[in-house]
């Protein structure tokens, strides 16, 4: 039966409430602006009443638990977009940092070309003369230094990309731990009844980084737990136990680290582990470092022993000025890999500009240069691509800006995409400020008449006790 | 749509960045003029520059090296027609003097004269351009004729490139026309000829070299001619190239510069996109129920 006292408790009991109302609005409000953090919402039931006189009367109100707003829907495409995302601008970050295939670019293959054809052609006009002999030289030099300067920048590139992939690898090993970690603990904390709201933003932080480097998406099991499962279907993380993932030189693609997988339970990683097993960030640097990049390399290569094979076998149906069979004028690699790095000009050409072939007979003719005009040719012969001189180089420039390009378009795409369902999410998650204002407002209010009920409550005691 | 704070000022961080790239990137479009600073930026048009610098440096070398070919056959050209001047002197002396009129003193001061002619012979076509003999085939770094008029050139032409794979000839042969190599007259043997036929006072040797002469005559008149054609066919390879370059000139610049009307534009407009975006997030900021429930 309701008495005053008990008034006392059911008011005590909604101070409490509005309390932890005022307490939600001021977490709220101090995490306004924590990534990946959800509102929460403090859930007020009304107290079941008590019978009294025949009738029911009410007991106030009752804490019925503190809730996330979050909308499973979205959560469940953000991974997907954020993993996309992070690939895409990793790909194109890494194609866009290199700027050595840029036909603008002072001393660029394309300048290089240029001026050693101009300088052949120079020669052509007056072949004995010194000075066009030893300028020749210079530039055939250039020419081979561009080769490998652009060789070494994209080399270097790939090689940088190895530090990213290293790191990336640590982070990944880390965040798998993490969730794995907190998947443990969400599941302890429910075991005793209470729901975890900040452990479950955590680990939604965490999976969301997770996706990032790996594409990864989470798949929840029966008991609460974020199993995350790369895009090939291996698991990285399965309820409290993560594999590691570990990198080892791949001999194969000279030196540049491969990523391996120790799968969950196993002490040794698999003994290979392809890019396509990923997504997200990792992917995206495995894609530039052995498509986009790689595939640059290997063109220029073939370019490069292409062009060097075709014009020394030119140079040999020459005579020097001396009257001696031409020798090879560029000294290259016996096949086509790594030859952009290790063209060079022969020596015996370096050492004395008169052995450049350009007469087509055995004497001493200071002013044939018949077998120069058929070097100029080699500008116009067709190389193993299908493709003369200029259409190579142009084909290797258009083939990569197309591919760091579609990459840009991609992660421009992805990036709206994942930037629209991130806006949707705080829209559904966010705080906002003024709706906190407002909650704190209420609760206040809440809380003072609530107030104002015990002291009518103590007066209408007080009354009471006076009675004599 | 529920708008959190965050939202609000995420949106304004990322729509001012937005802006801020876009106004970079006008900024450096105007100020460097070009439009391509990475293969991304338009592939195609990458590749294609690439190849139009390859054809421009091509198309300007030719050019170069015909205008260089095109001076030394000037001088070339000089040089046989000076010869083709003290020939034609040699010729009247010689008619002159195979009159009889004329008497043996006379005869042996002409052919002081043609030997005059002779060395002034031997000296002409011994002419150089730069460094390089013209006359000497492709034996150009050494006098071509000796003085007794031995040739000690070759048979050599020297070609240039005046298209890709087309060659042109941009020397005449000496040997030919002043030796008669392949079945003409030898000049030089004329000239020692007629001078001896003047000091012998031998008219009926001396009416024999006028014919020599005019044979001698007519090579150097082909010779001049295959010159006259190689410059005027070098000329009009100069213009072709000229041309085409221009171009290609005007190619690679429609690929690879801005269009400085464009950028212009593209600047004003980024600057007021930027300022906007800026005034509006600063306006946002501002509305707040956190100002007003105090």
């Amino acid at each position: 039966m309701s008495n005053l006292v008990s008034l006392l408790g059911n008011a005590a009991n909604g101070l409490q409430v509005f309390q932890a109302a005022t307490a939600t609005a001021s977490h709220n409000m101090q995490n306004a602006n924590t990534a990946g953090y959800a509102r929460q919402r403090v859930d007020i039931t009304t107290q079941e009443p008590e019978a009294a006189q025949g009738s029911w009367i009410g007991r106030g109100v009752l804490l019925g638990g503190v809730s996330q707003s979050r909308d499973a829907f979205l959560e469940r495409q953000i991974p997907a977009a954020l993993g996309s995302a992070a690939q895409f601008a990793a790909e194109s970050g890494a194609l866009l940092s290199l700027g050595a295939l840029s036909p603008d670019q002072v001393g660029s293959l394309t300048d290089a070309f240029g001026k050693f054809y101009s300088d052949l052609r120079a020669m052509s006009q007056n072949p004995g003369d010194p000075a066009l002999r030893t300028a020749l030289v210079g530039t055939a030099r250039n020419l081979a230094l561009s080769f490998n300067r652009t060789s070494t920048a994209i080399e270097e590139t790939r090689s940088g990309l190895d530090y990213k992939i290293a790191s990336d690898v640590q982070e990944i090993n880390d965040v798998a731990r993490e969730i794995a970690d907190i998947n443990k603990r969400i599941t302890a904390a429910r075991s005793q009844g209470s729901q975890p709201n900040d452990l479950l933003d955590q680990r939604l932080r965490a999976r969301d980084r997770l996706a990032q480097l790996t594409g990864a998406v989470a798949v929840p099991d029966d008991r609460g737990n974020f199993n995350m499962v790369l895009q090939g279907g291996m698991a990285l993380v399965t309820a409290g136990e993560a594999a590691t993932l570990s990198t080892a030189a791949d001999v194969a693609n000279g030196g540049h680290l491969t990523v391996l997988v120790t799968r969950i339970g196993a002490s040794v990683p698999d003994s290979f582990s392809s890019a396509t097993a990923f997504g997200g960030e990792l992917r995206g640097i495995l894609d530039a470092r052995d498509v986009g990049l790689q595939q640059a390399l290997t063109q220029l290569d073939t370019m490069a022993f292409d062009f060097a094979t075709t014009f020394n076998t030119q140079h040999r149906l020459g005579f020097a000025l001396d009257g001696t069979a031409g020798g090879d004028f560029f000294s290259v690699s016996a096949t086509a890999p790594t030859a952009a790095r290790a063209i060079g000009v022969a020596a015996a050409i370096t050492a004395d500009p008169g052995k450049i072939a350009a007469a087509a007979a055995a004497i001493t003719a200071p002013g044939d240069s018949t077998n120069l005009l058929s070097l100029i040719g080699t500008e116009q012969s067709v190389l193993s691509g299908g493709k003369d001189v200029a259409g190579t180089l142009s084909s290797i420039i258009s083939t990569f800006g197309a591919r760091a390009r579609s990459s840009q378009a991609m992660a421009d795409q992805d990036a709206a995409v994942a930037a629209h369902l991130d806006n949707l999410r705080e829209s559904t998650s966010g705080v906002s400020l003024d709706e906190e204002m407002v909650a704190m407002t209420q609760a206040q209010r809440s809380f003072e008449a609530v107030a104002k009920i015990i002291k009518v409550t103590d007066d209408l005691l007080r009354v009471l006790m006076d009675m004599k | 749509m529920r708008v959190t704070d965050k939202m609000m000022f995420d949106n304004a961080a990322v729509h001012t960045a937005q802006a801020r790239e876009r106004l970079e990137r006008a900024v450096e479009e105007t100020s460097t003029g070009k439009r391509l600073h990475h293969p991304a930026d338009d592939p195609a048009a990458a590749g294609q520059v690439s190849a139009a610098k390859l054809s421009f440096e091509r198309l300007d070398m030719i050019r170069q090296n015909a205008g260089r070919a095109t001076d030394e056959l000037q001088a070339a050209h000089g040089a046989l027609q000076s010869v083709s001047d003290v020939l034609g002197r040699a010729r009247q002396l010689a008619v002159q003097l195979a009159n009889v009129t004329y008497d043996g003193p006379d005869r042996a001061n002409a052919a002081t004269e043609i030997d005059g002619i002779f060395a002034q012979v031997v000296g002409v076509m011994n002419a150089q351009v730069g460094n390089r003999r013209i006359f000497g085939g492709f034996q150009d770094d050494a006098a071509p004729f000796a003085g007794s008029g031995a040739y000690l050139g070759d048979a050599g032409v020297r070609q240039i490139e005046i298209a890709p794979g087309v060659r042109q000839n941009v020397s005449v042969r000496a040997d030919v026309a002043l030796k008669g190599v392949g079945g003409g007259t030898d000049v030089f043997a004329t000239l020692t000829a007629l001078a001896t036929a003047l000091r012998s006072n031998d008219t009926a040797g001396i009416g024999a070299a006028i014919g020599s002469i005019d044979s001698g005559l007519a090579q150097v008149a082909g010779a001049l001619t295959d010159a006259s054609t190689q410059v005027s066919t070098l000329t009009t390879a100069a213009e072709v190239n000229q041309m085409v370059r221009d171009q290609v000139t005007s190619q690679i610049s429609r690929l690879a510069d801005a269009d400085i009307v464009e950028s212009s534009t593209k600047l004003a407009l980024a600057n007021r996109a930027l300022e906007a975006s800026m005034a509006a997030a600063a306006k946002g900021f501002d509305l707040s129920l956190v100002t007003w429930l105090r």
